[in-house]
């Protein structure tokens, strides 16, 4: 399969290039844009992140965490109490697994941002990336661009297609 | 088109704010050259104490907690309010955030770094404060968890990680900006390890939107534990004056006020300096007023209750303790809180004084000073009048302290000035959303 990004100077443009792709049965890799676009991204089809389940997963393991811990130094010390006050004292030590809970699923939440997004760079594959790379200077500016993947033989007939949608770039690899 | 050409002018405004151009620059460093020997001299005074003692503080019986303290809670509710603001403004989707979002929460990281330094300067052996950290040693001595104070480091520990990572977050599109835009081998060197390969494809941007949604979330619950927590080191103790279930709101409260202020003081003079006044304008100015205003009334309803359940209810302790704040030897502290939180903020009832940033200026400082004065009279007022007449006592800070207080100032705004001059000071990725959003507003009103 080859890969091509066609560049568009407008919006509107890669909206209409997303939607003639889709009626030509070409397989959108991903589109690029310059910021946040909830209509680009329902149009490219980007599923939900896994962000919010993953952050819950963080924050069960970190509140679990949070309460076991300062348990477990407690039985350390099994004949000390504080002011008459047994150690083991668990609405206390729901205030520090409310505060573990919380660290966790945000570091949970980070770490799958790094991992989630530089899997979906992946996912656009050795040549995708290259054209990615090339192109970023201008999607970080005003641009926006599609990456599809297509049989070799259709890419003229994809690229003119673009083309006539307003494409000013079109880089196959 | 119209839409890609004002991407185009707010990419290049960007770029173009990051180039320090004569005279900004001379200027710009000139200030941060200042305040670092200013927190300088206060580091000579600190290691003077270290040296010397906590007795140079005027730390003494019975007032053991005084000015650090105060000013150690009155950094922590400065933080508060910066990632507090944006991501509550994130969450109910109020599109004028982006003008001042990252500056508030680049004042949350620079108020938090000084926060932090107050515990250690409180210590008479501050080599010893890694022993707020549970690590296993030889003798398996843990550290108290029931303790308000361990709490506390926890607490403000997450708080800082959370904000930096929020922030951090917030800032990686606007990285990969920098990192095409402009500049020498070194800058695209830095800005693109900063971006972390970003490229801006539909699936990064899900996952950005998605990651900073569970973040702001995240934020909005945490700031009001971290403050409650910071409050309980007070109210769980049984000192007259501290011993209170109002404290926590209250003290939340007071955060976002101080902390609202605090964006005042530095959005209205940092416009100028940082060339950012297209983005951040009076009507920006005026919102940020409102919810001080808002938040000025919050904390006069406090302290009516407070003095509602210390003279209607049934501990003299309590009765006496406010007694002696409204007339006793720190009673002129008192009304000067009265005054500056909650007298002075009405004016903000008027739209003229909103949109008057001479005013609005004069009023945020003038509720920064009442905010701190309020922490200090809490703080200290109630260890000085505890229970029995024999244990009273009195305490004024020494200049130590107040070198130490003013240097903790210049070390907040040096770092405060540090980043925001090395960032874009307003979200480059964030305006062109806003850009998008208004198009399609003016599409659907056609």
């Amino acid at each position: 399969m080859t890969r091509m990004l066609a560049v568009f100077e407008s919006r509107d443009a890669l909206l209409a290039a997303i939607a003639s792709a889709k009626r030509q049965h070409l397989a959108i890799v991903t589109a690029l844009v310059p910021t946040h676009d909830d209509e680009v991204l329902a149009a490219v089809g980007v599923p939900v992140s896994w962000a919010g389940r993953i952050a819950c997963v963080g924050a069960i393991i970190g509140g679990l965490a949070g309460l076991l811990f300062p348990a477990w130094t407690v039985e350390q010390w099994p004949h000390v109490t504080v002011s008459g006050k047994p150690l083991l004292s668990w609405p206390t030590f729901l205030i520090i697994s409310f505060e573990t809970a919380l660290l966790c699923a945000a570091l949970a939440g980070i770490g799958a941002f790094l991992i989630g997004t530089w899997r979906s760079r992946r996912m656009a594959g050795p040549e995708g990336t290259a054209l990615l790379h090339a192109a970023r200077s201008l999607i970080s500016d005003a641009s926006s661009a599609l990456l599809i993947a297509c049989p070799s033989d259709r890419a003229h007939e994809a690229a003119a297609s673009f083309e006539a949608h307003g494409a000013i770039k079109c880089h196959v690899l | 088109m119209r839409a890609e050409a004002a991407f185009h002018r707010i990419t290049a405004d960007s770029v173009a704010m990051e180039r320090w151009t004569l005279p900004g620059a001379v200027v710009y460093w000139s200030v941060l050259g200042m305040l670092a020997g200013m927190w300088s001299l206060s580091a000579a005074v600190w290691v003077y104490q270290v040296y010397h003692g906590l007795a140079v503080a005027g730390l003494t019986h019975p007032v053991m907690w005084g000015t650090y303290i105060a000013t150690f809670v009155f950094w922590i509710g400065i933080a508060h309010s910066g990632t507090l603001m944006s991501a509550i403004l994130f969450i109910f989707r109020a599109h004028w955030r982006a003008s001042i979002a990252r500056i508030a929460e680049t004042m949350t990281i620079a108020a938090i770094m000084t926060a932090l330094l107050f515990p250690i300067i409180h210590l008479g052996r501050p080599w010893r404060a890694y022993w707020l950290i549970p690590y296993p040693n030889q003798r398996h001595l843990w550290i108290n968890f029931s303790s308000p104070l361990i709490w506390d480091a926890l607490a403000i520990g997450t708080y800082f990680i959370i904000s930096v990572l929020f922030w951090l977050l917030h800032l990686i599109p606007d990285f990969a900006t920098l990192r095409d835009h402009g500049g020498g081998a070194l800058r695209h060197r830095v800005f693109g390890w900063l971006a972390m390969g970003w490229t801006g494809t539909a699936h990064e941007w899900r996952w950005f939107r998605n990651t900073y949604a569970v973040l702001a979330g995240i934020i909005a619950v945490l700031v009001v534990s971290v403050h409650s927590i910071v409050s309980w080191d007070f109210s769980v103790a049984i000192v007259p004056g501290w011993h209170s279930t109002l404290f926590a709101p209250y003290f939340v409260a007071g955060a976002m006020f101080s902390g609202l202020a605090m964006i005042l003081v530095l959005l209205i003079p940092g416009r100028e300096l940082l060339g950012i006044q297209r983005h951040v304008t009076d009507r920006h100015l005026d919102r940020v007023a409102q919810l001080m205003l808002t938040l000025s009334l919050v904390i006069t309803y406090s302290y009516g209750v407070e003095m509602f359940f210390a003279f209607r209810g049934a501990d003299q302790y309590v009765h006496r303790q406010f007694l002696y704040r409204m007339n006793g030897g720190y009673a002129p502290l008192f009304w000067i809180t009265i005054a500056c939180n909650s007298i002075v903020p009405l004016v903000l009832f008027s739209g003229r004084a909103r949109r008057n940033p001479s005013v609005l200026l004069g009023v945020a400082a003038i509720a920064i000073i009442g905010m701190w004065i309020e922490r200090f009279l809490i703080v200290v007022s109630s260890l000085a009048r505890e229970y029995d007449s024999y244990s009273w006592g009195t305490y004024r800070p020494t200049y130590i302290e107040w070198a130490i207080v003013i240097g903790s100032i210049a070390w907040f705004l040096f770092w405060f000035l540090l980043i925001v001059g090395h960032i874009p000071p307003v979200p480059i990725a964030e305006r062109k959303e806003e850009v998008l959003r208004m198009g399609s507003q003016q599409e659907s009103q056609a």
